[in-house]
């Protein structure tokens, strides 16, 4: 599983590379560049390129601020409208020029139009820019992520399916009637099923968002054991006996602290990516205590057992990672599917015995996510 | 001429008299001659009506019944024929009932019309002819030692007389069955069973002729004189397995057994020691093996004593050096007597024979206390069974110790088990009988335990082989009898022959050697016990018999012996009790009957 999650932290690393190469404020800083337009209206483009929708319009003299450059293209700011909202865009090069200080012209406010972009067909013609005081009521459509970035909290809660199994085992020797006896135990630990998970989280800078959730996890940890019991009166002629125990508990809660990269798609649907650490609280085995056992009595061909079990429990950290779909349906509510697996090792201490358990599992779940 | 002289003799000695043989003849002819044995089929409603008749007359008194180990639903009653209340010596039938209908009869019974009840000699005459017989200091202990009996009597009259029991030394008694007119002793008994029996002109063991190594008489010096054992010079061998399954998988223990009281968490709660006193020791054997003990724990001393804690039963065993006392250790690891070791852990061994083959708790099938009594002294190396403890000898020129051969140990043991069932008088042929089963027995629980093969702790058709010691390159030629091929070896030291193994080399010698020869012709159904196990030819015959294994031959001889054998039995009552047992086990149909037959061919019977 190592290697799986090497491969997860790499892509998480590109895809961290990628989006940073989109949001040139992070590289650059704040600039204080600015351009003024040079023709009589000038196209601001939802991205760097001449099939690109346009957003908004320009007018002749007015001046932008400059926030990046991607090729022949200015990434611009453009003033914000009635209600506040800054959006951005792209202009070509050929119809402004760069100036060191503000000359503000007077002109007409800019009041661009908000578009329906993505299904709606880009290429159709854009009407005058006019203020629009009493335009109908904007659909606040996410046309980018940014939109939401203002929008910083969300909360996510999803149920579906985990996978867990693991097995392990050990042996150990007592010593009866001057020979060793042996117990084995066999376990197998099968958390496979129902899951839960639950976070919150925060974009504390555009797409990136720190999350702590929550999964809880319990299953059932099967037992196979076998004792071997020296006999009494002859050597090398041990009584033997096994049995099993289906029914022992098994359950690990994970908290999970995550960077999380969320990148949009189209429309309302975006994709992101989520790794970090992960805090297994109270991981829970029930394994064997000890062994009562008594002599049925001569000739000694069998014994009786009878097993005592108990709970164990150990903290442990491990790590996760994982990503998902968010589906807006509104900009404050969307459906969520989440994909995580997590891992961790548990060194548990068992009568004196080292016991080693992995934990965590892999989960798939479907759920809302609140954004507020 | 020699046998005609022995006819004679064994018929004047004793017979069964005019008694109508009850039970189903599969032998009816008996070359050993001498017994006038009117035939009856079992089947024939005069003899039950007669037998029903004698039991409403009183006649036949209850003495024990016994559950059949394997049979199930069937069920042996022994009864004693009295005749006016007075026991009739020898009249014994024993019924088999099956879900309590009588299935078949046997036994000797006597048709008796009328018996002299007025016998000549009073009881303490009785007392001091037999006194003259066996020697004059011998002592009466209690009036109750002399009874009246009634005797069949050789010229077909019924006369009372008197059973007469001496104690001749500790442990030891003799009975006489002396003629109440004559002061005749028509018949003697004893409690004191030696394993062989010193005759001729050897004294000891004949086959045995080399003496001990030097080494291993270095090593018992050494050990003796400084008290310790020197791990270089006598090392202690691989743990000594026996299993039950006959497979000999040997291990190996190491470390001190002192500190195997440990047990480490998570860890068993109980276990024997939870049980009063009763500790598992661990103990070196007479061979060096190292020997699991069922021991005693009081005030921290262990003692060589199992108390009903770790068997259902007693045993003790008491060294005879220490004035009787149970030899005792205080760390439970018996390393200093390798005889008490062996005789202890083979007790126990035969007991688990007996009881996981063959259903029997014990000599008396009760858990009888069981005493054992090691480094006595005799003339020759032996052991025996005196009533009370099973016990061994050494004599001055040590050759062998009996307690470290389980096949002896399990001999002694059974006849213990024998005074407990058929009680067979222990003279001529049922005296041969009660030794041959014994040597049965033993061999068994030795195949029971031991792998096949030779040496050390390997089972082998002959007895006492591990009582020798055992040396490195493996040879052990000791051993006392054969049964695989009596006729290799002479227990007379060839003063009268091989060593019998068909009826027609049945030795009639007199009761002075060997009591009629009880160890001598004694060869000749354990033979047959080995032909029908594990198949073979008898070397007078030729007659071939193909084995059905040991466990099944174990349970017909088991069951002939014990369910249909009297205190009176003669060889040919040996022949049918055996059939019979084959035939209750595996019908007659079945090849373990037809091989029981051919095997009682083979030694010299006519089946019919």
């Amino acid at each position: 599983m190592t290697g799986n999650i090497l491969k997860v932290t790499g892509y998480a690393m590109v895809l961290f590379m990628l989006m940073l190469f989109f949001q040139p404020s992070l590289l650059w800083g704040s600039a204080d560049l600015k351009v003024q337009v040079s023709v009589r209206v000038a196209n601001i483009r939802f991205k760097p390129s001449l099939d690109s929708p346009v957003i908004g319009k320009a007018t002749d003299g007015q001046v932008l601020k400059v926030i990046g450059r991607v090729g022949d293209w200015y990434s611009i700011e453009l003033p914000p409208d009635r209600e506040g909202v800054v959006l951005t865009g792209f202009i070509h090069q050929s119809v402004v020029k760069e100036v060191v200080e503000e000359t503000p012209r007077p002109g007409p406010s800019i009041q661009p139009q908000p578009e329906k972009v993505g299904k709606e067909a880009p290429a159709q013609k854009q009407e005058q820019f006019s203020p629009l005081p009493s335009s109908p009521p904007v659909h606040r459509e996410e046309v980018s992520s940014r939109s939401a970035l203002r929008k910083k909290f969300f909360v996510r809660l999803g149920g579906g399916y985990g996978s867990k199994s693991y097995s392990y085992g050990h042996s150990w020797n007592f010593n009866l009637y001057h020979e060793e006896g042996q117990v084995t135990e066999d376990y197998s630990i099968d958390a496979s099923g129902s899951a839960f998970d639950a976070g919150i989280g925060f974009y504390f800078y555009k797409n990136m968002a720190i999350e702590v959730s929550f999964i809880p996890a319990s299953g059932k940890t099967k037992g196979i054991f076998t004792a071997s019991f020296p006999h009494p009166l002859y050597f090398e002629s041990p009584r033997e006996t096994t049995w099993e125990n289906a029914n022992l508990k098994y359950s690990a809660s994970e908290i999970n602290l995550n960077l999380l990269f969320s990148q949009p798609l189209f429309s309302k649907l975006s994709i992101y990516l989520t790794a970090g650490g992960t805090y297994f609280s109270g991981i829970k085995v029930e394994n064997l205590k000890l062994i009562n056992w008594n002599e049925n009595g001569y000739p000694y061909l069998d014994v009786s057992v009878s097993p005592q079990y108990s709970l164990y429990s150990k903290d442990t950290f491990g790590f996760n990672a994982g990503g998902g779909f968010d589906f807006f349906i509104t900009p404050a509510l969307g459906l969520n599917l989440n994909v995580r697996y997590s891992d961790g090792t548990a060194e548990m201490e068992m009568e004196g015995n080292k016991v080693s358990i992995k934990t965590g599992g892999i989960r798939a779940t479907g759920g809302i996510k609140f954004v507020f | 001429m020699k046998k005609a002289i022995g006819l004679a003799l064994f018929f004047l000695m004793f017979h069964p008299g005019f008694s109508d043989y009850v039970g189903k003849m599969f032998v009816s002819y008996d070359p050993l001659g001498g017994a006038k044995i009117k035939a009856l089929s079992v089947q024939t409603e005069d003899l039950w009506a007669f037998i029903s008749g004698e039991m409403a007359r009183g006649n036949l008194v209850f003495k024990t019944k016994m559950e059949d180990s394997f049979v199930e639903g069937l069920e042996h009653r022994r009864y004693v024929q009295h005749y006016q209340g007075i026991q009739v010596f020898g009249g014994e039938i024993i019924q088999h009932f099956l879900y309590n209908n009588l299935l078949h009869m046997n036994g000797h019974y006597y048709r008796i019309e009328e018996a002299d009840l007025s016998p000549e000699l009073s009881r303490e005459e009785a007392v001091s002819a037999f006194q003259k017989i066996v020697g004059v200091n011998t002592i009466l202990e209690k009036s109750g030692d002399v009874r009246e009996m009634i005797f069949p009597l050789p010229d077909g009259n019924y006369r009372l007389g008197y059973e007469v029991k001496l104690k001749k030394g500790p442990a030891e008694y003799e009975i006489g069955y002396i003629d109440g007119d004559t002061g005749k002793v028509l018949a003697r008994d004893t409690t004191l069973i030696f394993g062989h029996q010193a005759i001729g002109p050897m004294a000891n063991v004949a086959g045995y002729r080399q003496p001990l190594s030097t080494r291993r008489r270095l090593e018992s010096y050494i050990q003796n004189l400084f008290g310790l054992r020197m791990p270089w010079l006598a090392s202690e061998r691989e743990g000594f397995f026996p299993d039950p399954a006959r497979n000999s998988k040997g291990g190996r223990i190491s470390g001190n057994p002192a500190d195997a009281a440990s047990i480490s968490a998570p860890q068993p709660a109980t276990g024997l020691a939870a049980s009063g006193n009763a500790e598992i020791g661990l103990g070196i054997d007479y061979h060096s093996y190292l020997r699991k003990l069922p021991t005693y724990k009081e005030n921290n001393v262990f003692y060589l004593y199992d108390e009903h804690g770790v068997r259902p039963y007693n045993q003790a065993v008491f060294d005879y050096r220490i004035a009787l006392y149970i030899p005792s250790d205080n760390d439970n690891y018996w390393d200093r007597d390798g005889t008490n070791v062996s005789a202890h852990a083979n007790v126990g061994l035969v007991y688990d024979f007996y009881y996981l083959y063959l259903g029997r708790k014990g000599m008396d099938n009760r858990n009888m206390d069981t005493l054992i009594v090691t480094h006595n002294s005799q003339t020759s190396d032996n052991a025996s069974w005196n009533g009370i403890s099973l016990n061994f000898y050494v004599s001055g020129n040590q050759q062998a110790q009996y307690a470290a051969a389980l096949d002896v140990v399990g001999h002694e043991f059974s006849h213990g088990v024998t005074d407990y069932s058929s009680d067979l008088i222990y003279e001529y042929q049922p005296g041969a009988l009660n030794e041959s089963f014994s040597d049965i027995m033993g061999c068994a629980a030795e195949f029971f335990w031991h792998p096949q093969g030779t040496g050390l702790y390997r089972a082998e058709w002959l007895i006492g082989e591990d009582a020798f010691p055992y040396y490195d390159f493996g040879i052990t030629r000791g051993y006392v009898r054969s049964l695989e091929d009596p006729n290799r070896f002479s227990q007379t030291g060839w003063y009268l022959g091989p060593d019998p193994c068909h009826l027609s080399q049945y030795y009639n010698v007199p009761f002075n050697l060997d009591r009629g020869g009880v160890h001598i012709n004694c060869t000749i159904y354990p033979h047959a016990f080995y032909l029908l196990a594990a198949g073979g030819t008898n070397r007078v015959s030729r007659i071939s018999v193909s084995g059905i294994g040991l466990e099944k031959a174990t349970k017909i001889f088991y069951r002939a012996w014990v369910y249909y054998l009297t205190k009176t039995s003669i060889f040919i009552d040996a022949a049918n009790a055996i059939l019979q047992s084959a035939y209750d086990l595996y019908g007659g149909s079945s090849n373990e009957f037809a091989q029981a037959k051919q095997a009682m061919r083979a030694i010299g019977w006519i089946v019919n």
